[in-house]
């Protein structure tokens, strides 16, 4: 199928299709490793419309299919295209609650762009980084958003959790006229936008960019309020007066391995380690005073984004940084950039190597960890093949510092306080698929707390099912679409 | 609330050290005789002295601070003594001091703001008939209770 | 020839004319115990300690304000001597804190906690700074009978911390005037007196000033003299005993002090002077920001090279080769090298070198305390208009026009500044301790410099990094510069740096250098600023008016203060046993602090909290009607005792306030309640009138006896165990973990009644997400924030509790403010 080429490039001798995708601005590996700063620099307008212009706008677009939010992929594209960048926002916000969190973090490589069709013959178009750029062009150019927001409709909501799943829930209930509350546990809103992923991946004036939307839209956000400390979720819907709860307490609770030796001083959960650089701001000790891990070597065991945020931050921290993972490369969860970036920062990947036990020192602190080799097996239940371990194959590495990073299960503290809430047996909270409705009624659920620890986008994606079904609980009526809000509000009887 | 020395005083203060040779042994004569000048010794006039006896402000305001005798406030236009004697004590001087203090808002050895009155503890009277006593501007006043002396003090004060 | 001859102890000894009897006793080897005598001081006879019998001589003379005379029999030893003494001790530290010198745990409890709290003031030696280093409590160790019979009264005096680089806690001063006699001697008059008397004797300057105003140059000296913990070094006290000291030279200014650096693995924490003479003074920068400077956070550490427009870190080689490569471009006389003129003599003469002999170009020393202001007219002249077009500066010299008007400029620095962000390349020097060689002071005299103790990640010294460069500049024989005494030899003649116009020795006032290697000394050592030294003016960061309003804030114990904070949904829900998560501000750490009180009503809270450390501090320095920052509970799991009909609860130190809602709940519901009480003096017990009214029968312990019984909470526990109608059916003991582990011990033989004990292990979230607080109970492990604070005292892994609760101390220390008071707290309105 010949594609037309866009107006805009009919100059350009290559046909935009073959241009290669174009590489992203990065911070220099050898400058990076000192400092917290962004990593990608991000597109310029130029390179933006460039590699917009690779895209062929198919017209049934497999990429969309690939979004767990369904964003309109060829029309935001198009926009960046002609250069449309402020309306290409307005477009990407139709469906997206935090595109310039997603636009980073999000593993295109096996969502959108990995259906797009230009994988065939090369790199898929750079749905990620253009979706980034349009995010940071809005944030950038200063202007601030439009508040759109339907009249206040007397129904009131609470969201519980500050994270990705509450944040979605809490704009898109607030965009449909409803009063919201969300109780965050934490001083900070944000949940692992802020704890968990670092500053160089992610950084925090955007999530506080998002939450201050939140609250120019009249939500309230109440940190330092544990649901289940103080009130149950029953509490809000009998006594407090809310008529539909979201529960997004997310997976906070760390999974450590059971090996001898796991107490000893120094080792961390990924959580720990994490959450004292990233919420904290341990690298800025002693202004902020939350002791730093100081470590010559730290091994980071696992392969997901949570092992390679450690693992590169031990390495700004000053540390000889390695990971072991039982399984091989293919296997890594990780984005694929991001164990592209570790690598370039010096992080050193012991692949099918596992963990055996910490070797403790004196005064009980950590001196290494011996691992076993191993090799891959049949596939188990999940599809992978099964990693064994090669007998006779231990060997001992020497390290000061462990970092945990095997994964996160939900925090048990809402199911123990509200038992009717019914769990599955790896404790996350069982809800309708469609509706995401708990065991109680008016409750919801939605992201790490209902699948286990996942993606941003895909919690974004539960929050938006669940806002949808809670608005229906709440009014008896389907959620409003962008177009029908802005029709309410164009319209004679507006009033906001 | 120590008053601010003018340029003036401080040149007493350094003509009344001039009476003195400028050895050690004068030291505390020199003190008195500042504070019989000026009613108390002000930083800058323990500064002049200290100066003028080659010894740092700090020794001699350790010296001064030694002697109950010196004030370090100004005194008030009106002073009020309260004699802290056995037969006074056992009377009650305790309970005038804190009535005083209360009153006046100072504790002993201060001036009130407005520096109207000073506040002093004396150690003995001698008149032990008379006690509770206490002197105020230099006449002795028997038998004193709390509220005696506040209808005093407001006597004085108009 | 010495002429006097005298007998002691049954021994004859020849001393001088003038010489004591102390100073003849000393010469046979004989220690007679003193405190207030110095070999560097005349006698002063405050202690009273060093009394002697003398045959001949009614009463008891000391020995060292009596003079030696010919045909003396002394006698240093004897039992009434040993009662006097013991007496005289008892005495001195009845105004001393002393329950850890009487304690029967001490020599476990500093085994189990070996470095001191970093408390705000010190009410016992394991609350000490002092405490590897204190003379007072050698001596009491010392003492046989150690019977401190009489109770400590403790002073209650506000500790003095707004001064810069000196804390004075006079609850702990004897007033034996060591510190104000080395004074008077070091600088002719004392900056510091015993000002009043009797029990409000204390050392003050005149009218209780600052420091700053008193004529103090902060020379040290009375810091170092102290025999107690009275007088201490802010950055030095909790870094404990220095274990290594090195004789060098001060080069931050052309004085060339000579000083003892204290180090403390390899890093200096302190120095010293090198005796107590007048001549050995110090300044105030040589003696308290001269370590400050050495482990200032942002040295600059890694060679970094300008690619593609940015600094990139590169390795030593690069660096060299880029460097090299460069100025090969500019030997056209277009060269300039600005050095230090205050440096090692090595450095200087490779400096001049490089410049001169091998780029063919200028080299130019700027002076001490000089600045990118100071540079020459004529050489700003030759920048701007071309003559100069390459510069390799050792500091912050050039102004950010001129180097505009640069090809090329390289900065060798120690710290960072707006003209190394602007270099195009940049190398680490080591500086000052971490360099060795040779230093010619203003008055011309060669001294010795170093050894050199290592330098941050990869500075080198600057003669280092010249000599490498000028070998790739084609000066082969350059490498024969392996060491400094290599360079040394070849130098002939140097000139001495100019002297400082001021004497910063001599007064802290417009007197001190401003600047070091071109840079605002204030702004890499910020308490310098009391003393008027300019800095950059900070970024303003707005106060943060939010958080929870503290309503009530009263000091009830020395090192104890009691907050009333409003939390309604925190006083709504809160049950006994429940923790809160508190932030000062926001750049604070998250810690844990028990709920001693509630009132739904009022929608308050009450804790108390002990000041310990950093983060304590930072809160107990809040004020009434001040907020913090952050608070979050209730916190943990409850502990419900209400099963038990006997109730023995057990609170020690901070665990008082914490077995408070145990009690208050327990008797309203008609248990029979005993409390046991603990604090090692009895001026730091409190809450005792609030929890004798919500038991039967209150007991009090002390580790000196000085309340209630000798002892510890276990005792009680032992005792109620063993009563008959008193046994409990339930404990909860809570305190610190010796304490906790101790009465567990106790109790062991009884362990089928539950004991409670709170654990208290390092929390960050303190909502069970991060894993810090993991204790192993019964061999599982568990979160202590969630499934704790409170656990079977019995199936605690005690060592690993402690040993994880160690984790951070040597960060901790590092994380103690260096600016006296949070005076400027961003919660404060």
């Amino acid at each position: 199928m010949e594609p037309t080429p866009a107006k805009s490039e009919s100059k350009k001798p290559k046909r935009p299709a073959r241009a290669p995708r174009q590489p992203m601005p990065e911070q220099d590996p050898r400058r990076r490793v000192t400092n917290f700063e962004e990593v990608p620099r991000g597109y310029t307008p130029e390179l933006a419309m460039l590699e917009a212009s690779r895209c062929l706008e198919c017209k049934k677009p497999k990429c969309v299919a690939g979004c767990p939010v369904d964003i309109a992929i060829p029309q935001f594209i198009g926009l960046i295209k002609e250069g449309k960048f402020e309306e290409a926002a307005v477009k990407l916000k139709e469906q997206t609650a935090l595109p310039a969190v997603c636009g980073r973090v999000c593993p295109q490589e096996s969502q959108c762009e990995a259906e797009c069709i230009l994988t065939r013959k090369g790199e898929s178009v750079a749905i990620g980084r253009l979706e980034r750029f349009v995010a940071d062009y809005t944030l950038q150019s200063g202007k601030e958003e439009k508040v759109v927001r339907l009249p206040s409709s007397g129904k009131r909501a609470a969201v519980i959790g500050a994270g990705p799943a509450g944040i979605t829930v809490a704009g898109d209930l607030a965009r449909w006229g409803h009063e919201v509350v969300v109780f965050e546990a934490l001083h900070l809103p944000g949940g692992v936008l802020m704890y968990g992923i670092p500053e160089f991946r992610l950084p925090k004036h955007i999530v506080q960019h998002e939450i201050e939307q939140l609250r120019r839209l009249g939500v309230k956000i109440l940190t330092d309020h544990i649901i289940g400390k103080t009130q149950t979720v029953e509490d809000l819907l009998k006594t407090e007066g809310f008529d539909a709860v979201f529960i997004g307490s997310g997976a906070g609770l760390p999974m450590f391995l059971g090996i001898p030796g796991e107490n000893a001083i120094g080792v961390y959960s990924a959580n720990e380690y994490l959450t004292r650089v990233n919420l904290m701001k341990a690298y800025d000790f002693p202004r902020h005073a939350t002791s730093p891990v100081r470590a010559s070597h730290v091994i980071t065991v696992g392969g997901g984004n949570v092992a390679m945020d450690s693992a590169r931050t031990a390495v700004r921290m000053g540390a000889k940084s390695t990971v072991v993972y039982r399984r091989a490369r293919e296997q890594m969860p990780a984005r694929v950039e991001e164990i592209h970036h570790a690598e370039e920062e010096g992080v050193d990947l012991q692949l099918l190597t596992n963990p055996v036990r910490v070797v403790v020192g004196p005064n009980n602190r950590v001196r290494g960890v011996e691992c076993i080799r191993m090799e891959l097996g049949p596939p188990d239940e999940s599809g992978r093949r099964r990693p064994e371990p090669i007998e006779g194959s231990e060997f001992f590495i020497e390290a000061d510092a462990i970092v945990v990073s095997i994964g996160n299960r939900p925090n048990p503290l809402i199911p123990r306080t509200s038992p009717d809430l019914k769990t599955t047996r790896w404790g996350t909270l069982e809800a309708e698929e469609e509706s995401l409705q708990t065991a109680i009624r008016g409750v919801f659920a939605g992201g790490d707390v209902v699948s286990g620890a996942a993606t941003v986008i895909s919690a974004m994606g539960q929050a938006k099912q669940a806002a949808r079904a809670m608005h229906r609980h709440m009014t008896g009526e389907s959620a409003p679409t962008p177009e029908e809000i802005a029709a309410k509000l164009a319209g004679p009887n507006e009033s906001d | 609330m120590i008053d601010a020395p003018t340029a003036h005083s401080v040149e007493r203060v350094h003509d009344v050290c001039r009476r003195f040779g400028p050895d050690r042994e004068n030291l505390i004569p020199a003190l008195q005789e500042v504070q019989e000048t000026e009613g108390f010794l002000s930083p800058d006039a323990v500064d002049v002295i200290a100066d003028y006896f080659g010894l740092s402000a700090n020794n001699v305001y350790g010296v001064a601070t030694f002697y109950a005798q010196f004030r370090y406030h100004p005194p008030g236009r009106h002073c009020l003594k309260i004699c802290q004697g056995t037969a006074c004590h056992v009377q009650g001087s305790g309970v005038l001091l804190d009535a005083a203090e209360r009153t006046l808002g100072i504790r002993s050895g201060e001036t009130t703001e407005d520096g109207e009155f000073g506040l002093e503890e004396l150690a003995c009277l001698g008149s032990c008939a008379l006690a509770p006593a206490v002197v105020l501007d230099g006449v002795v006043h028997a038998r004193q209770t709390p509220k005696k002396l506040n209808a005093l003090l407001e006597k004085a004060r108009s | 020839m010495k002429e006097i001859t005298l007998t002691i102890d049954g021994q004859p000894v020849s001393v001088d004319g003038g010489d004591s009897v102390l100073d003849a006793a000393k010469a046979l080897g004989i220690e007679v115990p003193s405190i207030c005598s110095h070999p560097d001081l005349p006698a002063y006879g405050a202690c009273r300690m060093c009394v002697v019998e003398i045959e001949g001589v009614r009463g008891f003379p000391t020995a060292c304000t009596t003079p030696a005379a010919a045909g003396m029999v002394v006698r240093t030893e004897s039992e009434t001597l040993r009662r006097l003494r013991e007496n005289t001790l008892e005495l001195m530290m009845s105004g001393h804190p002393n329950a850890c010198l009487v304690c029967d745990y001490r020599a476990v409890c500093e085994k189990h906690k070996p470095a001191p709290s970093k408390a705000g003031t010190s009410t016992r030696c394991g609350l000490c700074g002092n405490r590897s280093e204190c003379d007072l409590r050698e001596l009491v160790l010392a003492s046989p009978g150690r019977n401190l019979g009489l109770p400590t009264i403790y002073s209650h005096k506000k500790v003095e911390r707004d001064d810069p680089f000196i804390e004075r806690d006079h609850n702990l001063c004897i007033l034996c005037g060591l510190c104000w006699r080395i004074c008077d001697k070091i600088h002719g008059q004392p900056a510091i007196s015993i000002v009043r008397r009797g029990k409000e004797a204390r050392i003050a300057a005149s009218f209780d000033r600052s420091w700053v105003d008193s004529g103090c140059t902060f020379c040290g000296a009375c810091v170092d003299i102290c025999p107690t913990g009275t007088i201490s070094d802010r950055f030095a006290k909790w870094h404990g005993h220095p274990d290594n000291k090195i004789l060098s030279t001060c080069m931050l200014c052309p004085e060339g002090c000579a000083f003892h650096e204290m180090t403390e693995d390899n890093r200096v924490v302190a120095t010293r002077m090198t005796g107590f003479q007048p001549e050995n003074r110090l300044c105030a920068l040589g003696r308290f920001a001269y370590p400050q400077l050495l482990q200032d956070r942002h040295r600059l550490d890694r060679p970094l090279l300008r690619e593609s427009g940015e600094l990139v870190p590169v390795s030593q080689d690069e660096a060299m080769e880029g460097l090299a490569a460069t100025l090969g471009d500019f030997r056209d006389g277009s060269f300039l090298l600005i050095g230090n003129d205050i440096e090692l003599r090595e450095t200087k003469q490779l400096y001049r070198r490089l410049a001169r002999d091998v780029l063919d170009g200028r080299c130019l020393f700027m002076a001490a305390g000089a600045g990118s202001a100071d540079l020459p007219e004529e050489v700003a002249d030759a920048i701007e208009n071309g003559t100069i077009r390459a510069v390799l500066s050792a500091g912050d010299y050039l102004s950010a026009d001129l180097r505009e008007h640069l090809d090329f400029l390289a900065v060798i620095d120690a710290f960072p500044s707006a003209l190394s962000a602007s270099a195009d390349v940049v190398l680490p020097a080591s500086i000052l301790a971490e360099t060795t060689g040779t230093f010619r002071d203003a008055a011309g005299d060669v001294k010795g410099v170093g050894p050199a103790l290592p330098a941050p990640e990869q500075a080198r010294p600057e003669w280092h990094w010249v000599r490498d460069l000028a070998q790739r500049l084609g000066a082969d024989d350059w490498k024969r510069y392996r060491y400094a005494p290599d360079v040394t030899r070849t130098i002939g003649d140097d000139p001495a740096p100019a002297p400082l116009r001021t004497r910063p020795r001599d007064s802290v006032k417009e007197s001190l250098p401003e600047r070091f290697r071109g840079h605002f000394i204030a702004d890499r050592v910020p308490a310098l600023r009391a003393f008027g030294l300019p800095s950059t003016p900070a970024e303003e960061t707005g106060a943060d008016k939010r958080g929870f309003l503290i309503r009530k804030k009263e000091e009830i114990a020395p090192n104890f203060h009691s907050f009333v904070v409003e939390a309604r949904e925190i006083a709504r829900y809160a049950r006994p046993g429940q923790f809160i998560m508190l932030m000062a501000g926001e750049t604070s750490e998250r810690v844990p602090f028990t709920l001693t009180d509630w009132d739904p009503e009022e929608g308050t809270i009450l804790f108390i909290i002990e000041e310990t450390g950093r983060s304590s501090r930072e809160l107990c320095a809040l004020r009434a009607g001040d907020r913090i920052a952050h608070v979050s509970g209730p916190l943990g799991a409850p502990l419900d005792l209400s099963g038990a009909d006997t109730v023995a609860l057990a609170g020690g130190c901070y665990g008082i306030g914490a077995i408070y809602p145990f009690a208050k709940a327990l008797h309203r519901a008609g248990k029979r309640v005993f409390v046991i009480l603990e604090a090692s003096s009895h001026f730091l017990m409190y809450f005792e009138d609030e929890l004798r009214e919500f038991c039967e029968e209150i007991y009090f312990t002390t580790r000196d006896g000085s309340m209630g019984r000798k002892g510890a909470v276990h005792d009680v526990l032992v005792e109620l165990l063993q009563s008959g109608d008193k046994r409990p059916d339930a404990m909860a003991a809570i305190g610190c973990t010796l304490m906790m582990q101790m009465a567990v011990e106790a109790t062991r033989p009884w362990s089928d009644v539950p004991l409670h004990v709170a654990l208290n292990p390092i929390m960050i979230d303190g909502t069970g997400m991060c894993g810090a607080c993991r204790v192993s109970v019964g061999g599982e492990t568990s979160f202590a924030c969630v499934d704790g604070p409170f656990f079977n005292g019995h199936e605690v892994d005690w060592a690993e509790l402690n040993s994880r609760r160690g984790a951070f101390v040597q960060v901790e220390v590092e994380a103690m403010p260096q600016n006296g008071t949070l005076a400027a707290h961003p919660c404060r309105d």
